[in-house]
């Protein structure tokens, strides 16, 4: 299996997870070591000044990347100022833009997105966009500077698979940094099939940390990830609607009869 | 000084002392002090006074 390159590194996983919404932050470690993923992400909130809260970092194991969101922000502005935020967190300069203004289906703005992007991508940032897969703004997010783009295949946390699949198909074709599905992936199988598409690698957060057990779930997604990038290095098959035996078409016992 | 949208009864402390009297690591945080990120090896002299805007950040889970 090749190697994913992204903003100059080299990943041997190319499973990304999120660490929202697991039942404990003690699992995450185990969830981390299960799948063997390198890169993770979180977000930045306010500290609640009325209760005692722990560090996100202390579970993440201390060699693996770190990928802060800029989730909440509304504006490219806002993402920016988030940005800033975690690389003086000690974050590194690796960030995943999220610009949402709509509440309901929690679909990103790629104008904003765009924007932020190309001033983040300026100071030195790697940027890794979240987006409504979309060409022409995929290629602006790649002339703005992005590292890598990140397409939705349903909407953030509805486990529905990938919705968008023929539209993240194009990108795959037509653009030339890597594509990382996110969003929606809510089965091994979903990220089977994005890795078997061709997508260079799968983010996955919401599947894995409400399973009932995450960390045999981690280890699924893995698994599946893997597959499915063998499988698209093999060169799948070619469909048809006609059957073509498997086996050899003469007859065995009555060949050459009477 | 407006700490994280609170209004709070407070003037000319330090950063560290904020943070002390609120039981937070340094570590743990970015501070945004009128929209301007302080650098951490200034907590110990900045002073914040009664008009500031404070934002007080950590990491949390999140995809």
């Amino acid at each position: 299996m090749s190697k994913l390159q992204i903003g100059g590194t080299d990943l041997d996983s190319r499973l990304l997870i999120g660490t929202g919404k697991f039942p404990n932050k003690q699992i995450i470690p185990r969830v981390v070591a299960a799948c063997g993923t390198q890169v993770v992400t979180m977000a930045l909130r306010r500290v609640d000044l009325s209760s005692q809260e722990e560090n996100i970092l202390e579970y993440i194991p201390k060699d693996r990347i770190l990928l802060p969101n800029t989730s909440g922000a509304r504006t490219a502005e806002e993402a920016v100022r988030i940005a800033r935020m975690a690389k003086a967190m000690g974050c590194g300069n690796w960030v995943k833009i999220e610009v949402i203004s709509d509440n309901k289906y929690l679909l990103p703005d790629n104008q904003e997105t765009i924007k932020a992007t190309e001033t983040l991508a300026k100071e030195d940032f790697i940027v890794l966009p979240y987006m409504s897969p979309d060409l022409m703004a995929a290629k602006r997010m790649v002339d703005a500077g992005a590292a890598a783009v990140m397409p939705l295949g349903a909407p953030i946390g509805t486990n529905r698979g990938i919705k968008t699949r023929e539209l993240i198909e194009i990108l795959i074709d037509e653009i030339e940094v890597p594509i990382i599905v996110d969003a929606g992936i809510g089965k091994p199988s979903d990220a089977a099939e994005a890795m078997e598409m061709g997508s260079a690698a799968v983010l996955v957060n919401t599947a894995i940390a409400t399973a009932e057990d995450p960390v045999a779930m981690a280890e699924a997604f893995s698994l599946a990830v893997k597959a499915g990038r063998i499988a698209y290095e093999a060169r799948l098959g070619v469909e048809s609607h006609q059957a073509n035996a498997s086996s050899p078409l003469t007859g065995f016992l009555f060949e050459g009869g009477n | 000084m407006q700490v994280n949208g609170k209004q709070l009864d407070l003037d000319n402390i330090t950063i560290t002392a904020l943070l002390e009297q609120y039981q937070l690591s340094a570590d743990n945080v970015v501070i945004e002090l009128n929209a301007e990120i302080v650098p951490k090896e200034q907590f110990n002299q900045k002073l914040i006074y009664q008009g500031d805007q404070v934002e007080i950040v950590s990491l949390f889970g999140g995809g």
